[in-house]
């Protein structure tokens, strides 16, 4: 953490955020498993997405130090782990086996839209492994 | 597609998304001067800015280069009304 790390309050917030997946998948892993993703998944895909949902502890964790980069890299597996959900819930809206998902449904494509924008506006900051050889060859080139 | 195809199939996408992501700030990480958020968007604005000028000055110089030929197109202009009226006056100075 800098001196010129985004404002504390909004590194809290996202720091709750992040950490909101680790507590929602140890929920739905350990706890209680919603029915959606009882349906939709196997005990694999369930370990996998748990996975996915535990990679918010580093998120929150490099969100509230502003290790930018580290949290770059956590979205899209919190990304993986909200479109899974959504697969689910979309499974049991769309079957008629409880249509009431479907607020459920709208908050999580939110929340996956604002998971991909975040990431997307870190993307402009950083250089691709392949944009960094593009700009190397040009360089050869001159 | 079963739903187990499908969530199958977000997990490959989106893993590899996560491990190509991890590589990205490693590389990042090595060459990268920015120690924050912050600066980061802040040097991103200005090799932005750096951008915008150096295109600024593309574009003086082509308004310079449009001024010419317009001045070009004038001389042309009075050449042409001269030959048309039969009266071809002496020809102005060539810019």
């Amino acid at each position: 953490m800098t001196k010129y790390s985004p404002p504390l309050a909004e590194r809290i917030a996202r720091g709750i955020g992040h950490l909101m997946f680790l507590l929602g998948g140890t929920w739905g892993v350990f706890i209680a498993l919603p029915v959606s993703v009882a349906i939709a998944a196997d005990p694999i895909q369930l370990a996998i997405w748990g996975v996915f949902m535990g990679s918010g502890v580093v998120a929150a964790f490099a969100a509230w130090r502003g290790l930018y980069l580290i949290e770059y890299a956590t979205i899209p597996a919190m990304a993986a782990g909200t479109l899974i959900y959504v697969a689910a819930i979309t499974n049991v809206v769309a079957t008629g086996e409880n249509p009431g998902s479907g607020l459920a449904l709208f908050l999580m494509i939110a929340l996956f839209s604002y998971l991909t924008a975040r990431w997307f506006s870190l993307n402009q900051l950083l250089d691709g492994p392949l944009k960094l050889l593009f700009k190397r060859r040009q360089g050869l080139d001159e | 597609m079963s739903i187990g195809t499908v969530i199958t199939l977000i997990a490959a996408v989106l893993g590899s998304s996560t491990l190509a992501a991890i590589i990205t700030a490693f590389v990042n990480s090595k060459r990268n001067k920015s120690q924050s958020e912050t600066e980061a968007r802040a040097q991103y604005t200005v090799e932005f800015n750096a951008i915008v000028a150096q295109q600024n000055i593309q574009i003086e110089r082509l308004e310079k280069r449009v001024n010419q030929l317009e001045k070009a197109e004038d001389y042309i202009d009075v050449l042409i009304a001269g030959i048309t009226n039969g009266t071809i006056p002496p020809i102005p100075p060539r810019i």
